[in-house]
């Protein structure tokens, strides 16, 4: 199988002036959308409404935001870590400075790529791999590591 | 010590699986022996063993939505959170687990419910709840053929029979031909049903030789016994196809024939065997079968000692679970007997149908501060549900108070059957509530009303009884 890990979807010292998780997700979907402006607002909504159900800031300073959008061909997969702590109204209180992204078709068709994502959230249970994560030193060394972790 | 859990999140993406990570990480670091069982997007995984189930200390389910399978663990000592606990702090799950699990059976309300609707249908397992749902799927395309044939039949009766020596009459050329297309969508009505039974076991395949069989097993002389299996019959011949064409298609077969299965191997086959078994074997004894059960429904329906009884149990099913299993049991004998030329013991199901949203509604909209706002909120959008026909209405009330909600439904349901039954009231359409009076499928819509009228009465005042002394008592 092949990877879903694309160089050019991490991304590294990202500022979210606010510190708050509205604008996180607002320059999250624009990082996403690949200038897309309608597709953008979509994701925006997307990411939204899934935080509403509940915060997906599970702890220990990572978020995993997804969104579902419906017409997607293939999933989408980010990492965007900020130059400093977004509050995300986390289940521990903690604020956030790396979110995982995921975004998935909706079509349930289309999911092949699901056991990756669960993959991807027992991974981040695991404190050894978080640790690693937020101690690579900049963006090839993210892209790097989640390459190796992913496969 | 061994626990196994559940976990179940509203999107089933990460937390689910976030959940079970944590759970077995952290139960493991405090020795315990962990099975997570996930039932993400992606379907269920993992999928905990009847044997892991019997071993198991303990039962953690953690979930935002209701799991699948609750029915499993009964007997067991259960400990329900959320995800987000988990994810929190999973050490306090385990400590909190002790003090605060529960053993299933004895918490009342939606758990017994659901545990003790499931098992009347699946005591050994998926098995038996997928034959059921095979069933149901058979009879959901073929339920509008009924309702046409119904309908058309009983209007031409309605508006142009005649009786005379040799029965009903209809000599108007109009209602005749409307009549004719009645009979027609009665015909049509067995091969959908088998063939759409078959089409749920193994897929498109099994349609044709289904659909022919049933026409098969229908066919009297065909048969050589005088009179067609029926819609015993018919389902008789959805399960064979179905699995007969399963069998078939995991067979190993040559690459080189492989395309010629589907178009012509599996038809060929299919037809021959179904038309053998039903011809030398099974068409005699199915069609007595149907005869009997035929003749056992009308001597219940005639006869007034029996028809209370008759209509009481079948009341009684439809209201049990609203539009669930059970329901959907009673209302597929009514189905049936439509198509057998029996109206009346739809007439039971019709009427008892529209009870439980009907006093729902009513309930809510007179009971004040027995409900809550939102449920007055949904008082008048559920008595439309209840006006035509759709059980499903009453689900939020049972769900959010089962205890004084579903007896009141199950009695006033049982009402109105009693009364559909003792008055002799028919319906020719396979549906309920008020709205089949209207459009005329009842024998007598005055009588049909009261029936319902009845039932929602008895209901609503039960409910409003109980729910009033429970306040009190507080």
């Amino acid at each position: 199988m092949s990877t879903i890990v694309k160089r050019e979807m991490i991304f590294d010292n990202i500022k979210v002036e606010s510190r708050d998780k509205r604008e996180a997700i607002r320059i999250i979907s624009h990082l996403c959308s690949r200038h897309n402006a309608a597709y953008e607002l979509r994701l925006i909504d997307a990411f939204r409404k899934r935080e509403l159900l509940d915060s997906t800031g599970f702890g220990g300073g990572i978020a995993m935001p997804h969104a579902r959008i419906r017409g997607l061909c293939d999933p989408v997969f980010a990492v965007v870590r900020f130059a400093w702590p977004v509050e995300w109204e986390a289940i521990d209180g903690e604020p956030v400075d790396l979110a995982v992204v995921a975004i998935t078709p909706a079509e349930p068709e289309k999911n092949k790529h699901l056991p990756t994502l669960a993959m991807l959230a027992r991974k981040l249970m695991n404190d050894e791999f978080v640790y690693n994560l937020k101690h690579c030193t900049d963006k090839n060394q993210l892209y790097d590591y989640m390459l190796r972790e992913m496969r | 010590m061994k626990i196994i859990g559940v976990t179940k999140c509203p999107t089933g993406i990460a937390h689910t699986y976030m959940a079970a990570e944590r759970l077995e990480i952290t139960g493991e670091k405090l020795g315990y022996e962990m099975h997570i069982e996930t039932q993400g997007s992606q379907g269920t995984e993992n999928m905990l063993t009847a044997r892991q189930i019997a071993e198991a200390d303990y039962v953690i389910i953690a979930a935002d939505v209701a799991i699948e399978g609750i029915e499993r663990f009964r007997g067991k000592k259960i400990y329900r959170i959320s995800i987000k606990p988990v994810l929190k702090d999973t050490r306090q799950v385990f400590l909190d687990m002790e003090a605060k699990a529960e053993k299933m059976g004895e918490t009342a309300g939606d758990d017994e419910k659901e545990a003790g609707e499931t098992s009347l249908f699946s005591s050994s397992g998926k098995e038996q709840s997928a034959v059921l749902h095979q069933l149901m799927n058979g009879a959901s395309y073929m339920i509008p053929f009924v309702v046409v044939g119904g309908l058309f039949i009983s209007l031409s009766q309605a508006f142009a029979g005649e009786s005379s020596s040799n029965g009903l009459l209809i000599n108007s050329v109009f209602w005749n031909k409307m009549h004719q297309i009645g009979l027609l969508a009665f015909e049509l009505m067995y091969p959908i049903l088998a063939g759409f039974i078959a089409v749920s076991i193994s897929g498109r395949a099994a349609l044709a030789p289904a659909m022919l069989g049933a026409m098969i097993a229908t066919n009297g002389e065909l048969l050589g016994t005088g009179e067609g299996t029926g819609f015993l019959g018919c389902i008789v011949v959805g399960y064979l196809v179905g699995y007969l064409v399963k069998g078939i298609n995991s067979m190993k077969i040559p690459k080189s024939i492989k395309p010629m299965m589907p178009i012509f191997v599996i038809p060929f086959l299919g037809v021959s065997v179904t038309a053998l078994v039903f011809i030398c074997i099974l068409g005699g004894p199915i069609a007595f079968a149907m005869r009997s059960l035929n003749g056992l429904l009308v001597y219940l329906s005639e006869n007034v000692t029996t028809a209370i009884p008759l209509g009481i149990v079948l009341g009684a099913m439809i209201g049990v679970d609203m539009g669930g299993p059970i329901n959907k049991v009673a209302f597929f004998f009514g189905v049936a007997s439509i198509a057998e030329g029996n109206l009346q013991i739809m007439g039971i199901a019709s009427a008892a149908i529209g009870v439980a949203p009907l006093s729902m509604g009513l309930a809510a909209l007179v009971g004040g501060k027995m409900f809550t706002k939102e449920e007055r909120g949904t008082g008048v959008y559920t008595i439309f549900m209840g006006m035509i026909g759709i059980s499903e209405g009453a689900i939020p009330f049972a769900l959010s108070d089962p205890k004084h909600v579903l007896p009141a439904v199950i009695i006033g349901s049982a009402v109105s059957g009693a009364a559909a039954a003792f008055l002799g009231v028919t319906s020719a359409a396979p549906h309920g509530g008020p709205i089949i009076g209207f459009i005329g499928a009842t024998n007598h819509v005055m009588l049909y009303f009261f029936c319902i009228v009845l039932g929602v009465l008895v209901s609503t005042t039960i409910v409003l009884l109980t729910k009033s002394r429970q306040r009190e008592g507080k």
